[in-house]
């Protein structure tokens, strides 16, 4: 057989679709309700750019009022990086789907798809790594926002035992998603943060990035 | 290739509704083709045909009417199936053997040279390929020309033909090893 032979299956196909699907035109409002998956992206970051702004606005606040006592304003000024980076990275986030246009030709869009995919898995990793080690600045900051020093209260042995535990469950962390990876599991989320801790998505979306590379050199 | 006359400048919405839903209707099979080529089972097709439709209407206020509709609907239909078939969710679904709604009877049995046989080794050839040799193969069954294969895909002419005369030869060799397609 030959690839030409596949001319006449696909020609047959052709003209069982020819009598067997109709095309049930969707009414408008339900076509602009159809949200695919860069439009869930773009609402998912602007929903977290709302949030880091939320907690930059506050964290700010708390951190003009502290500037003058370290012990409050370090922790204070750790989480309004954090947030501030949060923000850069859903603003560049929505920047690079917005330039998604699916009209232009395949390769050129499949590169910036796989691009995007793969620059928000590499910043979600980051950010899941560092995370761990934000509780201890957000119990101090929220602490002192309710008119409790935990710098008293607890002693900074505590909060030093924090800091080393935040230290101890990254690499916990790590072999729990690389234990994980790969593995059957019935939830989509604790697949996906596995994957991503683990370095699975970035390896994935990187072949894409090759298999596109591979399809457009002559 | 078919252009379309020109739209009014100031075209009413539901003026602009039915042109839209006139020319969907004259390409429904293109929608439908891209869905088989890129899914197994009939929800995923359901949800593809939705995600695309949804998709070309989005960006119907930019299409150039001076150029082919085709060509416009094969590069967003394309562009939306390859990112569906890669997410997540859908891979899971993906894995599945081909259900009974799929297109066409196929009968392990009947592997003689037949029309069911060859939509047999169509879905299994289709099978073996990566998302972007499915969609130049699915140019090159729809008899495109070379030249807007390369217009849709975004690759030169020359690119779409040594590649097409790989798909050829993989083919080949996909028959030598199993005699049975």
């Amino acid at each position: 057989m030959e690839l030409d032979d596949l001319k006449i299956a696909w020609r047959e196909l052709d003209s069982r679709l020819g009598t067997t699907l109709e095309l049930h035109f969707e009414t408008k409002e339900k076509l602009h309700k159809t949200r695919s998956a860069l439009r869930r992206l773009a609402g998912g970051q602007i929903y977290e750019l709302v949030a880091n702004f939320i907690v930059a606005l506050l964290v700010g606040s708390f951190l003009g009022d502290h500037i003058e006592t370290v012990r409050f304003a370090f922790p204070a000024a750790m989480l309004l990086a954090f947030a501030a980076f949060g923000m850069a990275v859903n603003i560049r986030q929505l920047a690079l789907i917005g330039g998604i246009d699916y009209a232009a030709p395949v390769v050129e869009i499949q590169r910036e798809i796989a691009t995007l995919r793969s620059w928000r898995i590499r910043t979600t990793q980051g950010l899941l790594l560092v995370a761990p080690l934000l509780w201890p600045p957000l119990a101090i900051v929220g602490a002192r926002a309710l008119g409790v020093d935990l710098y008293r209260i607890a002693g900074p042995a505590w909060i030093a035992w924090n800091f080393a535990f935040g230290l101890a469950v990254i690499p916990l962390g790590l072999w729990i998603a690389h234990w994980l990876a790969g593995r059957p599991r019935g939830s989509r989320v604790l697949t996906a943060l596995a994957d991503t801790l683990a370095g699975r998505s970035l390896a994935t979306a990187r072949g894409h990035l090759e298999e596109i590379a591979r399809f457009a050199a002559e | 290739m078919h252009t379309h006359p020109t739209p009014p400048i100031h075209e009413a919405p539901q003026e602009r509704q039915e042109r839209f839903q006139a020319l969907l209707e004259s390409h429904r099979k293109i929608l439908f083709k891209v869905a088989n080529t890129y899914c197994r089972n009939a929800e995923d097709r359901r949800d593809l045909v939705q995600e695309i439709s949804a998709q070309l209407w989005r960006a119907f206020p930019r299409y150039d009417a001076a150029r082919p509709f085709s060509t416009w609907m094969y590069r967003i239909a394309l562009n939306v199936a390859i990112s569906f078939a890669r997410s997540a969710g859908h891979r899971e679904r993906h894995a599945a053997p081909w259900d009974e709604s799929a297109p066409g009877p196929i009968d392990e049995r009947t592997l003689e040279p037949g029309p069911d046989a060859r939509v047999l080794a169509l879905h299994r050839f289709i099978d073996q390929l990566d998302a972007l040799n499915r969609a130049l193969l699915l140019l090159y069954l729809e008899e495109r020309s070379y030249r807007e294969i390369a217009e849709v895909l975004g690759i030169t002419e020359t690119n779409v033909a040594t590649k097409i005369n790989r798909l050829k030869q993989r083919m080949r060799q996909d028959v030598a090893t199993n005699p049975s397609h």
